[in-house]
């Protein structure tokens, strides 16, 4: 029998043996929907056609009906409309709506599995609005009500199953996408909030909820019903019935470990046990970061874990991070190391302690320092016998290096018995992208992540007892909602109620007291209730910092701040610090809050007295300097007489973190030193001239060249406005080489250095300067592809430097001009350039530079056994001085020789080379990716289109060439064509151009053109002695072998043969295998 | 549809070039091979006439097994799978890997949630057991025997599929080896065309190790089995059929002849004689049940009354179907209705205990949740038919085949005019072809899936949706 379906849920229709029937106008289908609606009752006519026609019906409209009804019929058929007494009543026909409204009456009882599927078999009728078409019926818009009111039950019903099977994220996913059309569905709104929470998003939870209420509230004036009262409540409170059933188990989190204050922690400390077991009794260390929102108590858990730490027989070192802005290099791990490093630490440690001098800066790129540095710390940890605990608190006011130190470190002892707990508040990840790069990084060494978790009202009666000797539960639940179970909140909370007796009603108050709605407001009411004297107090300390001395407050206050101490001490607002003398903030917030709260006019003055008290100890203490630095700067606009005080200690801090290697530390101080010095009264150019060359110094060190050229533009600028020549040209030599290779990419020059250096020279007459001016502007040439020009000018500062007998000044001018000949046919002049640096009285650094210029130039000309000999003297130097900039083309040389020779480890080497470099900035990563990863396929193998579309708009023309080089072996020779272009111009040649000339007399002969492969060979046969190298990462061996194809392309079998046998004769000489094979596979083709 | 098959094929592979020792060092569970001496008995499936001849066969020892059974099979070309008792053997798993899933036995019901969660070697007999007095019921299928996971994703007719539809339907969740050896949760939410293709599409998607089923609300069922002489065959099953029709969701009624063998382990009252019976069971109270059976007493009188309440691990001997491995011969086909002529012809052919070579030949009354069809249903077709005509013959010796094979004919012609074609994906024998068990958009989906899936085929199912 055909079945005949009438559906509602959703625009009107009707299907006949699954055939959508054809219903007729608007008339026919009201009259179907007005009779699909009744539900199998009979509509008199009279009702009809008030419905379909409304009270102003035509007399015809009863005919009309008639009509429409017996059309139905017809459509309908085998289901039937049949005119009762009662009137007109459809039968036959299933209606959509009748199977929802059966279910949704029936869900009471129904244990969850079956309420899914139920639902879900209902639920998947709706099609949109019941009789979306036809809402200007007036019956029919009750009825849709209706219906939309089932729906909503069977929804609720479907979430409640689904979170009840434990599948919180389907039941948030159905509710979320609910409750914007019924925004008073508190039963719908409690489930979203419910699935939030069990997706572990708390504070999505309770916003949830927040909505809902301001709904209610703004729109219908009404408060939550107490079902969503209670709910949030226990939200709050994280109500053990809120999980499921099945992950109720670990459910004594309440208990409290009395002999240490830490309260419903169990399952937290459980993890900290785990990490100490490892350590302890594995020898296994690790990394454990403590997070959560301020006042969670991350503190004193970590003091928790101190203690039982040395209880369990490990040493155990402990870091706290500073507050200020401007956070001091290295400063939490500074006492880790005072305690650790013996006398014989590491130079650097010992640096970075202040204990020796550092380095001279000049001579150190900023990777290498910092490395240096890493490496040297990790060593100390790594040094005593034994588990070691490392404990750094409030991470997320780290500096930049400490936090990359942590890293580091972490990484280098996962195999020793050091482990490393750490405590960070929760900070928005754009706030300190820094921090957020840290934890990520911890994250992948496999970093445990311990969120600590809001108190329950179990944990809150616990905690209470540190302020009422026998704590009321009301008390406690009354206080675990208000506070969303936050122990500082809490503490102070009872505190306050403490303070104005301990006697009844206390739960009644605690509901009472004035809204302290943010933790702020807590310590405000708590502060009210202090004498002024001590108010004044903790006002200058927290101006001085979360950890102040008691004889530097007594300064600032000129007076004796003891009592007032005392009394802070004991509402515990501070408590005594570890070092003698000194006490902290128990609670960074009461010290932010204190602090926000000031006056600028007085929180200046503040940090000016602090500054100034501060100042008179560094003397003593010169570690200080960067905090006196701070305070100053922080008053320097509201008083002019501390600028230059400011400025000075300001370059003394940057300085000093220079010394550390903490570049980006001191980049940073002498920005914010700038940014003081122009508060001075009275400007001094030469004073701000000095900062930006600073500036841009350090700048450098961390790679950021346009950073440091922004600076170097401005101190130009200052000097041309003032006309001051010397100035000027200071500025516009203000690069230096930190490495063996150039610092901008090449074909990307800088016009306006250029211009400047131009002009200087025609304005200085010092010889010193005018030297200087002449080797960069032959630098700044060779980038920008001016040869002849780089040669003229390097040929005048040389004979200069020569000349006025100034070692220092030719030094610096040979160690340029090693960078800059990098040329094809100049191979021989760099030889004898570095020997010339060579046989002057140069540094070991230096010495390693010229030795990778000397060995890397005697390559060039063939003499690759030569060269291995100075090499390896470089690569002792290296190994020596540990990191230097120098490690990364030294890197790339070992795979050089590796993949020439066909060493097994090439491709290793090529790998670890890419390691390396992309740890820097140093230039040129991009090509030396593609090289890597192209040199390691098969030599016929496909290059990926990534590669191919990337060397395309590629500013390096050789780079491009070798891209098009694979693409010929690959056989695809149209792309291969298209990306080789025309020949670059001979006087725009570079370090790599000469190769790129021999590829594409290859890609040529690959691709049968001999159009232009005359020209091609002709570029290259002046360099037959060479060999093709690209730079110092990449060697084609001799040149001779790409002649040899260029003539056997030519029909020149009796050249092709003689370069041929010269280039195995050649390759095999300098161990160059790969193309000695290459050559000699060439020369059996030709028979 | 044949230019896909034979375009996706997986290439003929030799088994015996398969490195089978390899995957016996990754399993803990024992693996077969053709020549082992136990070979025969491991691969025999419970229909032990239908002939399997597997590459090798794993009886898997857990879930990590699966995994690497799969995975090998994906590796080697060599199509996996999954035969927990083989109630609906074929020969479509020649030269698979064929797994037993005996061992995957585990069985979790959360009285609290109404759900069971049961591993694929669990029979439906074992679950239902353990819902003995708890007022819930899974839709279990009317024999104890075959597993769980086997009936519900050939869809799965139940004692309750009137009141609550498809046993396929009632899934809450499965958890699936796919093609690729990933071990994957199936929900709607998480891969709704998945869980549509398994919930009645069969085993061809992955394979299933386990599956979470909604129980269903059962305070007590009363039913059981009336039996009458064979001789009141028409007047019994003319009351069956009017009840059949008229029949609240709540009963579900089905009609038989029977006709005994004289086999010893037999109960005397039944050993080699014949019956017309009546088998039913209600949700409801035992007074609602008799009110409704009245006419069926009524017909003719009773001579075995074997009706009473119906505990869940009771609910497996309501129909009395055999357990125990056997050879058989099955003929199934739906019905549009029975007619008193048609009865009386069905009477004519299987009537008769000394021409009538069949044991047993069933109307199964449908209707109600059989008919009904949702949008949130799975590949579970729904069935407009109203009864189905389901017969079996026993091959005790092979020379039985033609005389059973020639009355599942005279059968055919009895309900000439009546059957339809269609077939239920569990009651098609062997070699029948999709397209009877499924309509073709429905076909039409599950190719699709299987072909985005599965498109090597390293999956195969007793009836691969893929083939004809």
């Amino acid at each position: 029998m055909p079945q005949v379906r009438v559906e509602v849920l959703g625009p009107l229709r009707a299907v006949v043996d699954g055939i959508e029937a054809r219903l007729g106008g608007r008339r026919e289908r009201a009259v179907l929907a007005v009779l699909a609606a009744a539900r199998g009752r009979a509509v008199t006519p009279e009702r009809l056609v008030d419905e379909v026609w409304g009270e102003e019906a035509p007399p015809s409209a009863t005919a009309s009906l008639q009509v429409a009804v017996s059309r139905l019929r017809a459509a309908l058929r085998p289901a039937e409309i049949v005119l009762d007494p009662g009137g007109y009543r459809l039968g036959g026909a299933e209606v959509d709506a009748g199977a929802l409204s059966s279910v949704a009456r029936s869900l009471d009882g129904l244990a969850a599995g079956e309420a899914l599927v139920r639902t879900e078999e209902v639920l998947a009728l709706w099609r949109g609005a019941p009789y979306a078409d036809l809402r200007d019926v007036p019956g029919l818009a009750a009825e849709a009500a209706r219906l939309e009111e089932d729906r909503l039950l069977l929804e609720e019903a479907r979430a409640g199953a689904l979170l009840e099977l434990g599948r919180p994220d389907e039941a948030r996913a159905a509710t979320a996408a609910l409750v914007a059309e019924h925004p008073f569905a508190e039963r719908l709104w409690s489930l979203l909030a419910l699935a939030l929470y069990r997706c572990g998003r708390q504070a999505d939870a309770l916003e949830t909820l927040r909505r809902l209420r301001e709904s209610l509230v703004d729109e219908l004036g009404v408060d939550p019903s107490p079902a969503v009262r209670e709910l949030e409540a226990d939200l709050l409170a994280q109500a053990p019935h809120l999980s499921p059933a099945a992950a109720l188990s670990p459910g004594t989190d309440a208990t409290r470990s009395r002999a240490t204050g830490v309260v419903g922690r169990v399952s937290v400390l459980a993890a900290l046990e785990d990490a100490l077991d490892e350590l302890v009794d594995d020898g296994r260390g690790g990394v454990v970061a403590l997070t959560g929102e301020a006042g969670i108590g991350k503190t004193m858990l970590a003091d928790e874990v101190v203690r039982r730490g040395r209880a369990r027989g490990a040493r155990v070192v402990v870091g706290r991070c500073h507050e200020a802005d401007v956070a001091p290099a290295y400063w939490p791990w500074l006492p880790i190391l005072r305690e650790l490093a013996g006398p014989d630490a590491p130079a650097e440690v010992a640096v970075l302690l202040g204990t020796q001098p550092g380095p001279d800066v000049e001579a150190t790129g900023a990777d290498a320092a910092a490395l240096r540095t890493y490496d040297a710390v990790t060593r100390v940890l790594a040094a005593r016998p034994g588990p070691l605990l490392v404990v750094l608190e409030d991470l997320h006011w780290a500096d930049a290096s400490s936090l990359r130190l942590l890293a580091y470190a972490a990484e280098a002892l996962r195999q020793r018995p050091v482990a490393f707990v750490v405590t960070v508040r929760d900070v928005d990840p754009e706030v300190n992208p820094a921090l957020t790069v840290a934890l990520a990084g911890l994250a992948r060494l496999g970093a445990t992540r311990l969120r600590m978790p809001h108190l329950g009202e179990d944990a809150v009666v616990e905690l209470l007892r540190d302020v009422f000797d026998d704590p009321d539960p009301a008390l406690a639940a009354v206080l675990a909602r208000r506070t969303d179970g936050n122990p500082f909140f809490v503490l102070e909370m009872a505190r306050l109620l403490a303070a104005d007796g301990t006697g009844e009603g206390l739960a009644e108050r605690a509901e009472r007291l004035e809204v302290p709605d943010g933790i702020a407001d807590v310590v405000r009411l708590r502060l009210a209730g202090l004498p002024a004297s001590t108010r004044e107090a903790l006002e200058v300390a927290s101006v001085a910092g979360r950890r102040f001395p008691l004889d530097g407050l007594d300064a600032v206050l000129e007076r004796s701040s003891l009592e007032d101490v005392d009394l802070a001490v004991g509402t515990g607002i501070v408590r005594p610090d570890e070092l003698p003398g000194s006490f902290r903030f128990v609670h960074a917030l009461t010290r932010e809050t204190i602090e926000r709260d000031l006056r600028p006019g007085r929180r200046a003055r503040l940090h000016k007295l602090v500054g100034r008290a501060m100042e008179r100890r560094l003397a003593a203490q010169p570690e200080l300097v960067t905090e006196v630095a701070f305070h100053l700067a922080r008053a320097a606009a509201y008083f002019p007489d501390v600028v230059l005080d400011a400025v000075h200690h300001g370059a003394e801090a940057a300085r000093s973190a220079e010394r550390r290697g903490a570049y980006e530390e001191a980049a940073e101080t002498w920005r914010a030193t700038l940014a003081v010095e122009a508060l001075a009264p009275e400007p001094d150019v030469r004073r701000r001239h000095g900062l930006l060359l600073d500036l841009a110094a350090a700048r450098q060190r961390l790679g950021d060249i346009r950073g440091a050229q922004e600076a170097l533009d401005s101190a130009v600028a200052l000097g041309r406005s003032v006309g001051d020549v010397e100035l000027t040209a200071r500025a516009a030599t203000g690069f230096r080489s930190y490495n063996v290779w150039h610092w901008r990419e090449i074909g990307e020059p800088d016009q306006a250095t250029i211009s400047v250096l131009e002009d200087c020279l025609r304005e200085v007459s010092d010889p010193v300067l005018r030297a200087r001016l002449l080797m960069h502007l032959s630098t700044e040439s060779y980038i920008a592809r001016r040869i002849d020009d780089a040669d003229r000018a390097a040929g005048e500062a040389l004979a200069l430097a020569r000349s006025l007998g100034d070692k220092a000044l030719l030094q610096e001018c040979l160690e340029l001009r090693c960078i800059t000949l990098f040329l094809p046919g100049r191979a021989a002049e760099r030889e004898a350039t570095a020997r010339e640096l060579l046989g002057l009285d140069i540094d070991q650094e230096r010495e390693l530079a010229a030795l990778f210029h000397l060995g890397s130039g005697l390559h060039r000309q063939g003499r690759a056994r030569e060269s291995d000999e100075v090499m390896a003297r470089a690569f002792e130097i290296a190994a020596e001085l540990r990191h230097t900039g120098i490690d990364i083309p030294l890197a790339w040389w070992r795979w050089l020789r590796a993949a020439e020779t066909r060493a097994p480890d090439a491709d290793e080497l090529g790998q670890r080379a890419l390691a390396v470099h992309r740890r820097t900035t140093v230039v040129g990563l991009e090509e030396l990716t593609g090289l890597t990863t192209l040199e390691r396929q098969p030599s016929t193998g496909e290059v990926p289109a990534d590669l191919v579309v990337a060397a395309q708009g590629h500013p390096n023309r050789s780079y491009r060439t070798y891209v098009a080089h694979a693409l010929a072996r690959s056989g695809d020779h149209d792309a291969a064509l298209r990306l080789l272009g025309d020949p670059e111009p001979e006087d725009e040649y570079d370090y790599a151009s000469h190769f790129a000339q021999c590829l594409r007399v290859e890609i040529l002969a690959l691709c049968g053109r001999t159009e232009g492969l005359a020209e091609a060979l002709a570029r290259i046969e002046p360099y037959a002695d060479e060999h093709a190298t690209y730079g110092s990462v990449l060697s084609a061996g001799s040149t001779a072998y790409f002649i040899g194809l260029g003539a056997l392309a030519l029909g020149d079998t009796e050249r092709a043969r003689a370069a041929l046998e010269e280039a195995v004769r050649v390759n095999a000489d300098s161990g160059s295998r790969r193309f000695e094979e290459h050559a000699r596979r060439a020369l059996s083709a030709l028979g | 549809m044949n230019a896909i098959t034979t375009t996706e094929a997986t290439e003929p592979v030799t088994t015996t070039d398969i490195p089978w020792d390899r995957l016996r060092g990754t399993v803990a569970g024992r693996l077969h091979l053709p020549g082992d001496p136990d070979f025969a008995a491991v691969s025999t499936p419970w229909v032990v006439n239908v002939p399997q001849r597997p590459a090798a066969v794993l009886e898997v020892a857990d879930t990590g097994d699966v995994v690497a059974a799969v995975r090998f099979a994906e590796e080697h070309g060599v199509a996996v799978t999954a035969q927990p008792r083989g109630h609906a053997a074929r020969t479509t798993l020649d030269d698979t890997l064929l797994l037993r899933t005996r061992a995957l036995d585990s069985i979790d019901v959360d009285i609290q949630r109404g759900t069971a969660r049961v591993g694929a070697g669990v029979k439906w007999g074992e679950l239902m057991a353990r819902l003995d007095g708890t007022g819930l019921v899974a839709l279990c299928g009317s024999n104890p025997d075959p597993s769980v996971v086997g009936l519900t994703l050939g869809g799965g007719v139940s004692w309750f599929t009137r009141k609550y539809g498809f046993t396929a339907n009632s899934v809450v969740s499965f958890e699936v080896v796919g093609p690729c050896g990933d071990l994957v949760t199936v929900t709607r939410a998480s891969d709704p065309d998945l869980f549509w293709a398994l919930r009645g599409g069969g085993g061809d998607f992955g394979i299933v190790v386990s599956i979470e089923l909604a129980l269903m609300l059962a305070p007590s069922v009363h039913g059981g089995k009336l039996m009458w002489a064979v001789e009141h065959a028409a007047t019994v099953l003319k009351a069956f059929r009017d009840l059949a029709l008229t029949a609240p969701d709540e009963l579900t009624v089905w009609g038989h002849v029977y006709h005994f063998p004289p086999l010893p382990d037999l109960p005397e009252p039944i050993r080699g004689r014949s019956f017309v019976g009546v088998a039913f069971t209600h949700l409801g109270s035992a007074a609602e049940a008799e009110a409704l059976i009245k006419p069926l007493r009524d017909a003719a009188p009773v001579q075995l009354d074997l009706v009473g309440p119906v505990p869940p691990s009771a609910m497996g001997e309501v129909a009395q179907e055999p357990t125990e491995p056997m050879p058989s011969l099955e003929f199934g086909t739906l019905l549009t209705g029975v007619d008193d002529a048609a009865i009386d012809r069905i009477v004519a052919v299987v009537g008769d205990r000394e021409r009538c070579p069949l044991i047993v030949t069933q109307l199964r009354g449908l209707g109600g949740g059989f008919a009904r069809t949702s949008p949130a249903a799975g590949a579970v077709a729904a069935v407009q038919e109203p009864f189905q005509l389901f017969a079996v013959g026993v091959p005790a010796v092979p020379e039985l085949e033609a005389p059973i094979r020639a009355a599942f004919g005279a059968l055919a012609g009895a309900v000439d005019g009546l059957a339809t074609g269609h077939a239920m994906p569990n009651f098609t024998p062997d070699g029948s072809p999709n397209s009877v068990c499924y309509p073709p958009e429905t076909l039409e989906r599950l190719r699709r899936i299987k072909l985005e899936r599965d498109p090597r085929g390293t999956i195969r199912s007793n009836k691969p949706v893929l083939g004809e």
